[in-house]
Parts: C-alpha cells; structure tokens; sequence
C-alpha cells in the first residue's frame, strides 16, 4: 500500500510538475502585481462591415467572426446588450479582442489588446473553462489534472507520512497547526459580522 | 543533507497541506462552477445606531459607515446611490458575506441587509486572499500563501532531489518527466503563440 501511494505521490508530480509549478508562478505574479511593473495595454480599434446572409447562432457566429477577422483566443459566450448590440470575446494570455456588432447587424468595432509579460502570466493562470475550440478544451483538462494533482499531494503525502515513521509527534503538531489555522480562518469569515 | 530535505519536504508539506486542498478544489471550481458551491439565499436583516456626518464623496462616506459599524470589506464604487435627503445606499463585499447597507442619518441609525455565502464560498475565496479593509487576522492568511506558494517550489525541487537519490523507478521516472515536461511546455507555448 505504500509504494502504491507512494507511486501516485512520485508520478503525479513528475507528470504535472510544469502546470503545478506555472500556476504557484502565475499567482504570485499576480498576489505581487505591482512588483511585475504596470503596463498599459497597446490597443488597437477597428471597423468593419458584416455582410451575413443567413441567420446564425452566437456560437456560429462566434466561430465566423474568428476565422473571418483573425481573432484569436478562447472563444466566450455572446453578451447580447439592452441596447441591440452584441459582444463577442476572444481571449489568449496576453491578447484579448473584443468584437461588437452594431445594433442594426451591419457592422463591426473590433478592438485588440496586447498586454505585457507579467499579464501573459495573469492569462495562463485565469485561462480555464471547457469552451473555445480544441486547443482550450486540452488546456482545461491539464488545468483540472493539476487541480485534482494538488489534493492528491496533499492527501497521499499525509498518508505517505503517517506511514513511514512511528515518532509521529512533530507531524501531527504540523497537522494540527496548518489544520486549526484554516478551520479558525472559516469560522472567522463565516461567523463574524 | 538528505534527511534535512526529507524533513523539510515532509512537514513543510504538512504545514501546507491545507492550503494545496483548497488551491486544488477552488481551481476545480472555477472550471466546473460547481452548483454547490453557489451561495444559498440566506439573509438578515438588521438596524444599527449610525453617528457619521454626510459627506459630499460616495466612496468617502460609504468607507466611514463601515468604518463606524466595525464591518469588514469592500465598499462597491459603482453600485452606490445617493438619496435626494442625502442618505446613501452602497453594497459592502467580503469573502463569505455581502452587505447592502442604507444609512437613516436624521434617524440616527443605517439598515443593514446582510448576506450570508455559506462554507464553500468562503473555501473558495481562500484561494487568494490575503488584504480584507478592517480585519487584521485575514492578511495572516496572505502570509500563509506566501509561505505555502515558496513551499511548492521547494516540494518540487526537493520532491526531484529525493526521487533522484532512491535510485527507484529511475527510468520510468525520466521517461515520465521528460515527456510530461516536453508535452506540458509545448501545451503552454501553443496556448501563447498560437491561441
């Protein structure tokens, strides 16, 4: 038994090593934004005509708009507006365009963002969902092993201790200590006013 | 030097266990939207004396009714409303309650609609906080990120290090990281490049 959870501990980390590692990155990235610099983003406004024959869903139009007009990026659901117009999102770490068709269906205002490095990272890190074409839907299965890897660790490497030494004192100490802080901090945000 | 690691590798990991749990299970969510995680209608109401002066500023005066209640959070700049009397109506957020508060100042008093998340929201709020305006326990949960943040970096290196002097499952373990590294870097700089 533990060599099995051993095993599961050993492989689960060296399978999802680089995803663990980039989000423990990524979010300090962003716990620490404004070490990283502030940049503004470089945008860049278009417009277009939309010439569309036939009535189309949001997601064949969103499909349509980024193969037609190059916009690259996770593909979001419509944001239909009170005032007739649509909004289409596309999202990639460090890019993101934003396509809104006119109220009338007749044209388009495309506007395109280019962020800096540490926004790159800021990407990665919230870049998740099981939408928006092939590529996003592997990220997100990635994204969900990582998850899962990291309860895995937590749990096998708990067991994996609790097994390998008799002298069990100083880690159920650690165990206590990591454990009441946490179930103090709950208790706190729920419980007071 | 090996037993140093090890120790620090195996009770470092305890101390961290449950944040990498709540990291982990939060990640899930945001992924999936779990519907249980979605916070249950569950409200108080309640009045409370209020002796704060009017102040021309929303976002002045909303921060010195929180201030004057105790509360902790975050006043919302873009959802407050002013009354013709001067009274002002602003939402306050937290991690596992939101507020909606309306001050009576001839009255005295401000009534308080009080929301309460429940226990998953508050799970998963955790992922990231670390600041909450008025609490001073809660920036301690900053710090424990931090710590538990510098500690995955050392599990990792220091997990690769212990596996490396077992001699165990060398060759498997290499064909392993190598193609889970190679897939994995590959994966992230297509999603960059190519997305």
């Amino acid at each position: 038994m533990y060599t099995f959870i051993r095993r599961i501990h050993l492989f689960s980390g060296l399978v999802l090593l680089v995803f663990v590692l980039m989000y423990f990155v990524s979010g300090y990235v962003i716990i620490h934004r404004p070490w990283f610099g502030k940049s503004e983003p470089a945008t860049i406004h278009r417009q277009e005509p939309l010439i569309v024959s036939e009535r189309r869903s949001d997601e064949e139009m969103s499909r349509y708009l980024q193969e037609k007009y190059g916009l690259r990026g996770q593909r979001s659901p419509a944001n239909h507006r009170p005032d007739g117009s649509v909004r289409f999102s596309f999202v990639r770490p460090g890019t993101s365009f934003e396509a809104l068709i006119a109220p009338d269906g007749k044209s388009l205002t495309i506007t395109e963002k280019h962020l800096g490095a540490a926004d790159i990272a800021n990407g990665l890190h919230r870049l998740h969902g099981y939408h928006g074409g092939w590529l996003y839907l592997l990220w997100a299965f990635v994204y969900d092993l990582a998850s899962a890897a990291l309860i895995v660790f937590a749990i096998s490497g708990v067991v994996l201790w609790f097994q390998s030494t008799s002298r069990r004192l100083a880690g159920w100490l650690c165990l206590a200590l990591s454990c009441g802080f946490t179930a103090s901090m709950m208790g706190y945000l729920l419980l007071s006013r | 030097m090996r037993k140093l690691i090890l120790n620090v590798h195996l009770y470092g990991g305890l101390l961290c266990a449950p944040y990498l749990v709540i990291f982990g299970f939060s990640s899930l969510h945001f992924n999936h939207h779990f519907s249980f995680v979605e916070p249950a209608p569950n409200q108080v109401e309640w009045d409370a004396p209020l002796t704060v002066p009017s102040m021309p500023d929303n976002q002045a005066m909303a921060d010195s009714v929180r201030d004057a209640l105790g509360l902790m959070g975050w006043t919302i700049p873009w959802n407050m409303k002013r009354d013709p009397s001067g009274d002002l109506q602003f939402d306050l957020e937290r991690p596992g309650k939101s507020y909606t508060l309306h001050t009576a100042l001839k009255e005295g008093k401000v009534h308080v609609s009080e929301h309460h998340k429940g226990f998953w929201q508050v799970v998963n709020s955790l992922h990231g906080s670390g600041q909450l305006p008025n609490s001073r326990f809660v920036p301690l949960w900053g710090v424990y990120t931090e710590v538990c943040t510098w500690f995955v970096f050392f599990a990792a290196a220091s997990g690769l290090y212990l596996w490396i002097n077992t001699r165990r499952e060398r060759k498997i373990g290499v064909l392993t990281l190598v193609v889970a590294l190679g897939g994995s870097v590959f994966l992230v700089l297509l999603v960059i490049v190519r997305g």
